[in-house]
């Protein structure tokens, strides 16, 4: 097998981490926005698949993913459930015009 | 003796009572209060009667209360008291201002009725009374200069009673005024004596000019050691002729001397019997009463000049009643001739004879006055019932007033032989005192061989004849002939039987009954008899020996005993004059009524002239003296106007300006950096809330930055 070095896998990891940072920062549709926030949160999974090859017996790196996924998902729901709810109210999902109004 | 001063001041008092009650309440009480006048000078009348039996060649009363003080704490004390002197001049002056007040308050009932400041009329008389029983009682000089001018201003306020006549208004203010300019000198003249003396009061002067020395040009006074001044004081001669000149300009001032006569005559404006009392008897003769208490005060060349004024004055006013028209400025006139004559009586030492003066002076002026206030009267009542309108003062109007009127004419008679001088009368007594006085002094003086003193005598007798003049003419053109301006004699009289009302006769005959000389000295023909007199005399010879006189006054009465024939020449001579005088008038009245008698015929003669308009001296005063004065007021205005007031404007404009300016830089810098502050924290706050825009996507860079910088900080730090 050829090894691939850790630092590889890590800077991919950062790489989809700031593609991620990058699409919550400067999207302007929620939902983008929250494919984002996938993206953040997949790149953290890849850092801790990584870092499996330091405890392979208890496999801790490949379990705490799944975790991560669940979450995910989970939070993913609730965060779809507050797009709804946005959405009748604002009538819109453009990030721009979703700001709540403060008087100057 | 502490009670006689307590009665002289319950006298002085009671018409300031009057004064003060008629003021507040005059026009509420019965008959607006004309009693109260009357009783309260009446009063005074009789306790001026008890202090005169109290005091007359008995003793001598002089009581001083404290007054005020000056300086104290850290600086020398002074106090100065005021008192109440009553010698035998005293109460004999206090007799004659009350009795003279009282009769003519007496007769200013009928004469004043129906003003309608009637109950002010008789209150200022009450205040003029006070005032010269002020004088009268004061041993000060400093009270009696405070009376002296509160008898000035009462004759302000009664000559210009009528105030609604301009001439009246304007012949108080220079009766006033023309006194002020005497003042004057007379306050310089106490202040010189305050400064060398430190007192005021005339007994201790009195004491001082008795033991003194007499050097070539100064003289040395003893005074007592506890004063403090010097125990022998030089004083030099022109200091104290400067001082005396100083007090006789007071006289100068209200005794209508040569030259501040001219209010005198123009004071006729006010009502007669106002006439009667200030201008005959007694505010002119305040003047002669300061000159008797100040005696000793004076160095010769003070007397010298008193004399020579005198006469000059005598002469003026004697000259100038020659040729007056108007009843009662003949008779104004003939008062500043005689008060002249008491002048120069003091100026060549005869005081006494000069006061004997003005006590028979007082007595037959005022009646001649009154009697002109009947005959004024009477000639008013005429105009209203024939509704003819002349002037009624004017002589030239009246005439045969003898026969209408034949009560006044009886009193008229008396009180005119008096002032010319014919014997029998008082006033016979007195000029003979003056004039033998003069003529002695004239031969002790012209004994170094200059004849020129003589004048002075020989000017008095001149004046003899002039007054037989005038008062002759004034007595044909009244009571004889016919009268000039209705034949019809009731018009005049109170009623066909009754001539006029008898409150306007009493008085004037009691006057004219004092005229007489019996009650003067009972020898009528020499006046060294007259008790009077030696009362009087022994103001100086006990009391106070003459002062700076040295023994002028007793050496005078000497020779005037030792030759006698000096007072039977001057008698003789005078009586002579006065003929003299009698006769030229009655001519002069027969040619005036050979040519017609007008009323209009104005003089022509240059000297006539001169004499009617009194030498032309108000025309000067008012040419050289008045319109220079006021024109320099005007310009002083005008400067004040404009060039004091203009600066003052623009320096409120200046000040407006700055303030300006000030505002300026308080609104732009001031509220402006204040402004710039709020400013800046509106531009910092607007910065800051642009971190609260409300997009989510700005909060979640800014907490991600947050979190950057914390990474940064736990690895590096």
């Amino acid at each position: 097998m050829i090894e691939i070095p850790l630092t590889h896998i890590l800077v991919l990891g950062a790489i989809l981490f700031c593609l991620g940072l990058l699409a919550v920062i400067t999207k302007r549709h929620a939902i983008v926005v929250l494919m984002g926030i996938e993206l953040v949160f997949n790149a953290a999974n890849l850092n801790l698949v990584a870092f499996n090859q330091y405890q392979p017996d208890l496999m801790g790196g490949q379990v705490f993913t799944l975790f991560v996924m669940v979450i995910a998902a989970a939070e993913t729901a609730v965060a779809l459930a507050l797009v709804l709810k946005v959405y009748q109210y604002f009538k819109t999902v453009n990030l721009d015009q979703i700001r709540q109004s403060t008087e100057d | 003796m502490h009670n006689l001063a307590l009665w002289a001041l319950v006298l002085g008092v009671l018409p300031l009572l009057a004064f003060i009650l008629l003021g507040l309440f005059g026009k509420k009480l019965p008959r607006h209060g004309d009693w109260l006048g009357i009783l309260s000078t009446g009063l005074s009348f009789f306790l001026a009667l008890y202090l005169f039996f109290q005091v007359w060649e008995k003793q001598v009363v002089h009581v001083s209360w404290p007054w005020f003080q000056l300086g104290g704490t850290g600086l020398k004390l002074i106090s100065f008291k005021a008192g109440i002197y009553l010698d035998n001049l005293a109460v004999l002056m206090l007799v004659i201002v009350t009795f003279i007040s009282a009769l003519v308050q007496v007769f200013s009932v009928v004469y004043m009725h129906a003003d309608k400041r009637y109950p002010y009329y008789f209150g200022y008389l009450g205040l003029f009374t006070f005032s010269m029983l002020g004088i009268i009682l004061s041993d000060n000089l400093l009270l009696l200069f405070i009376f002296w001018e509160l008898v000035g201003f009462s004759s302000y306020l009664l000559i210009g009673f009528w105030y609604e006549r301009d001439v009246a208004v304007k012949a108080s203010k220079k009766a006033f005024l023309f006194n002020r300019v005497g003042d004057i000198g007379f306050l310089l003249g106490i202040f010189t004596l305050y400064a060398l003396f430190q007192t005021f009061e005339l007994p201790s002067l009195n004491a001082y000019f008795t033991n003194l020395s007499q050097h070539s040009d100064y003289i040395t006074f003893q005074i007592p050691a506890q004063l403090g001044l010097d125990t022998n004081l030089e004083v030099s001669h022109w200091l104290l002729t400067l001082g005396g000149l100083g007090l006789f300009c007071g006289c100068i001032g209200k005794s209508a001397q040569f030259p501040l006569q001219v209010w005198l005559p123009d004071a006729m404006a006010g009502p007669t019997p106002v006439s009667a009392l200030i201008h005959a008897a007694t505010m002119v003769a305040a003047g002669v009463y300061l000159l008797a208490r100040c005696f000793s005060f004076f160095t010769p060349d003070v007397l010298f000049m008193m004399a020579i004024l005198g006469t000059i004055t005598t002469v003026l006013g004697a000259i100038a009643a020659c040729a007056q028209y108007d009843i009662k400025k003949i008779l104004a006139f003939s008062t500043i001739s005689q008060l002249g004559y008491m002048v120069v009586g003091m100026g060549v030492g005869a005081h006494d004879a000069s006061l004997l003066h003005l006590v028979t002076h007082a007595f037959f002026k005022a009646s001649l006055f009154l009697n002109a206030g009947i005959i004024i009267h009477a000639n008013h009542q005429a105009q209203h019932l024939t509704g003819l309108h002349t002037d009624e003062q004017n002589i030239r109007n009246m005439g045969g007033l003898r026969k209408i009127l034949p009560v006044t004419f009886y009193a008229y008679l008396p009180a005119m032989a008096a002032l010319i001088g014919l014997p029998l009368f008082s006033g016979f007594l007195s000029k003979d005192a003056i004039l033998s006085g003069a003529w002695a002094w004239a031969s002790l003086q012209s004994s170094k061989g200059n004849y020129f003193y003589y004048l002075i005598p020989l000017l008095g007798f001149a004046s003899v004849l002039l007054t037989g003049f005038y008062m002759a003419r004034h007595c044909f053109y009244i009571f004889f002939g016919e009268n000039r301006l209705t034949p019809d004699r009731n018009a005049f009289r109170r009623s066909p039987a009754k001539e006029a009302s008898g409150l306007l006769l009493i008085p004037v005959i009691l006057l004219a009954i004092l005229s007489f000389g019996f009650f003067f000295s009972i020898n009528p023909f020499h006046y060294t008899e007259s008790w009077i007199l030696q009362g009087i005399s022994r103001l100086t010879t006990s009391d106070a020996p003459s002062g700076l006189a040295g023994n002028l006054p007793e050496n005078i009465s000497h020779l005037v005993h030792q030759s006698g024939y000096i007072s039977l020449g001057t008698g003789i001579g005078s009586v002579l004059l006065a003929c003299m005088g009698i006769f030229l008038a009655w001519t002069s009245y027969k040619n005036w009524m050979q040519q017609g008698a007008s009323p209009d015929n104005f003089t022509t003669g240059t000297f006539t002239r001169l004499a009617y308009h009194h030498f032309y001296l108000d025309v000067f005063y008012e040419r050289f003296l008045i319109a220079p004065f006021l024109y320099i007021s005007g310009r002083v205005a005008g400067f004040d106007l404009n060039f004091i007031d203009y600066s003052l404007n623009i320096l409120g404009k200046a000040i407006v300006i700055l303030a300006k300016i000030i505002g300026w830089i308080d609104r732009m810098l001031v509220d402006g950096l204040v402004n710039f502050i709020a400013w800046l924290s509106g531009i910092i706050g607007k910065l800051g809330r642009l971190t609260q825009n409300g997009k989510i996507q700005s909060y979640y860079i800014f907490s991600l930055l947050g979190l950057i910088f914390l990474v940064l900080y736990i690895v590096f730090f």
